[in-house]
């Protein structure tokens, strides 16, 4: 199903309490848009059940 | 002394050559005269620097030790602590809060060294940013042509150590904000290991990925500075309690015995002649022929990109609610959107990370030292929206950090060092080394600067 980030704006922003402003829409929905794009890279990268991530990273 | 680098000022006071009073004068004249066509200093801390300036020679004259960085003017982004003035971190609602009460730790550790701090510094909002653009207070420019951008979000520090204002500056680096604009500028700087330096007293970003470090016009200064830097912080919960390891008398060692590579694949594409041209040079000067390939590292600078747009979002999530109007809009959009993504993407993001940093360390097992550019071109036009590499048209400010991103997103110690391109504007190389050691990434750098392949000269700046 193809992600609708303007119908996501407005549930997920009523969820979280912020009010987005009319003005700002087109550059929030576009800034959805490229994130949900790269997180499809990380998404979609097979990971072992047993890779955590760390509470506190240590480099 | 204004070209002079803080290793020769701390000598030169120590000695008794010259004073910290003549020297902080200096650097302050020399605010004064460029700051104007830079931008890169927000507060010139004047009575604070000369007053201590003058309790630092009264000591000397007393017989006692000042410290190693004797009389050092140095300038701090404005999202370190300065005692008595608004961390604004590049922001108009932060404005708001009450002056803060003491200076942050590494002010602190910097001036118990010697160092005297002499302002605060320009950096785009909240350090969400590579261009040093910034709606509220006009964009920093970079000293060695100002219709260019300074790159940020250490904008202010990169412009100021290269227009010769101050010897040494503090920045921070989440995803390539101290070597963005160390690159730009033409200057040394360092990200050191996440959890190396304490981030306590300073207006942050993401937390996960955030790190402070110093920008200078030589290795040497940046070895001084970090030296006096270093130690356990209680106060910063992701520093790492590690005995000191100074690195300023190792120098000397250069590049001897180290295991040298380029980075192959993701870091040989997407970069102008500029760019891997600078690598080129600095590869064969130090007779490095191997070619390692980073996994995945598109992949890592996808994974840091959402840890940063959710880890920003929701540090900033009060502010959306209640002020989305007063942030630069370059930010607030972005903000908002991260404020909004779901904790999936963010936990794969963090697992991605653990997988990525095995893969990546282990590597050092065949190496020390792994090659790889700073950007992918030099300084864009400060307005510059987007820019042709490689046949694409791509966006400049998120691609500026293409090769830092998955490089800090582990933590991984690096040093920018400073070539010229053809064009004469700068370029840089990253020296990218296992964690916890930064002493090789210096060496490295300190023979590239002996041997005339890298250096910071300062900008000659027309000012009226």
């Amino acid at each position: 199903m193809a992600f609708d980030a303007s119908a996501y704006l407005d549930q997920a922003a009523g969820l979280m309490g912020i009010e987005v402003d009319d003005a700002y829409r087109p550059g929030v929905i576009e800034n959805l848009d490229r994130l949900a794009a790269v997180a499809r890279l990380v998404a979609e990268f097979p990971l072992p059940d047993d890779v955590e991530g760390a509470p506190v990273f240590t480099a | 002394m204004t070209n002079a680098t803080a290793t020769a000022i701390a000598a030169g006071v120590r000695r008794g050559d010259v004073t910290a009073r003549r020297v902080t004068e200096q650097s302050l004249r020399r605010i004064a005269d460029v700051n104007p066509a830079i931008n890169a200093v927000v507060d010139s801390l004047a009575a604070r620097a000369l007053a201590r300036a003058d309790r630092l020679d009264a000591a000397i004259r007393a017989g006692q030790d000042v410290g190693p960085l004797a009389g050092v003017p140095f300038a701090v982004k404005n999202l370190i602590d300065v005692a008595g003035v608004p961390t604004l971190a590049g922001s108009l609602i932060n404005r708001d809060r009450p002056p803060a009460a003491r200076d942050g730790a590494l002010v602190r550790r910097l001036e118990a060294a010697g160092a005297i701090l002499v302002g605060t510094l320009a950096m785009g909002e909240y350090a969400y940013d590579f261009s040093g653009r910034n709606a509220h207070y006009g964009a920093c420019r970079n000293p060695h042509d100002p219709s260019r951008m300074a790159g940020g979000s250490s904008s202010g520090s990169g412009a100021a150590v290269a227009a010769g204002m101050v010897p040494l500056a503090l920045g921070s680096d989440t995803n390539g904000s101290i070597r963005v604009p160390s690159a730009l500028c033409g200057c040394f700087g360092l990200k050191p290991t996440y959890g190396r330096l304490t981030r306590a007293g300073s207006f942050m970003f993401v937390a996960s990925l955030d790190h402070l470090g110093p920008l200078a016009r030589s290795a040497a200064d940046l070895a001084l500075a970090y030296d006096a830097m270093q130690g356990h912080d209680p106060d910063d919960p992701a520093c790492a309690d590690r005995p000191v390891a100074p690195v300023s008398g190792l120098l000397a060692r250069g590049a001897d015995g180290l295991r040298i590579a380029v980075a192959d694949g993701y870091f040989a594409r997407g970069a102008d002649d500029d760019a891997l041209g600078a690598v080129a040079r600095v590869a064969a000067a130090l007779g490095a022929t191997a070619r390692i390939e980073i996994p995945e590292a598109a992949r890592a600078r996808a994974a840091a990109f959402v840890i940063t747009a959710s880890e920003g979002g929701n540090l900033h999530l009060p502010r959306l609610r209640a002020r989305a109007g007063d942030f630069d809009p370059e930010t607030r959009d972005r903000l908002l959107a991260g404020a909004l993504a779901p904790a999936a993407w963010y936990v794969q993001a963090q697992r991605f990370r653990r997988w990525y940093q095995d893969r990546v360390c282990a590597l050092f097992r065949d190496v020390d030292i792994i090659l790889a550019p700073s950007t992918p071109c030099v300084a864009p036009q400060v307005d510059q929206q987007t820019m042709v590499i490689d046949g694409q048209t791509v966006p400049v400010r998120a691609s500026l950090g293409i090769f830092t991103q998955p490089i800090s997103f582990i933590g991984l110690p690096v040093v920018n060092v400073p070539l010229k391109s053809a064009g004469g504007m700068p370029v840089g190389v990253q020296l990218i080394a296992a964690p916890w050691a930064e002493d090789r990434a210096l060496r490295v750098a300190a023979e590239l600067e002996a041997r005339g392949i890298c250096a910071a000269p300062i900008a000659e700046i027309a000012h009226a």
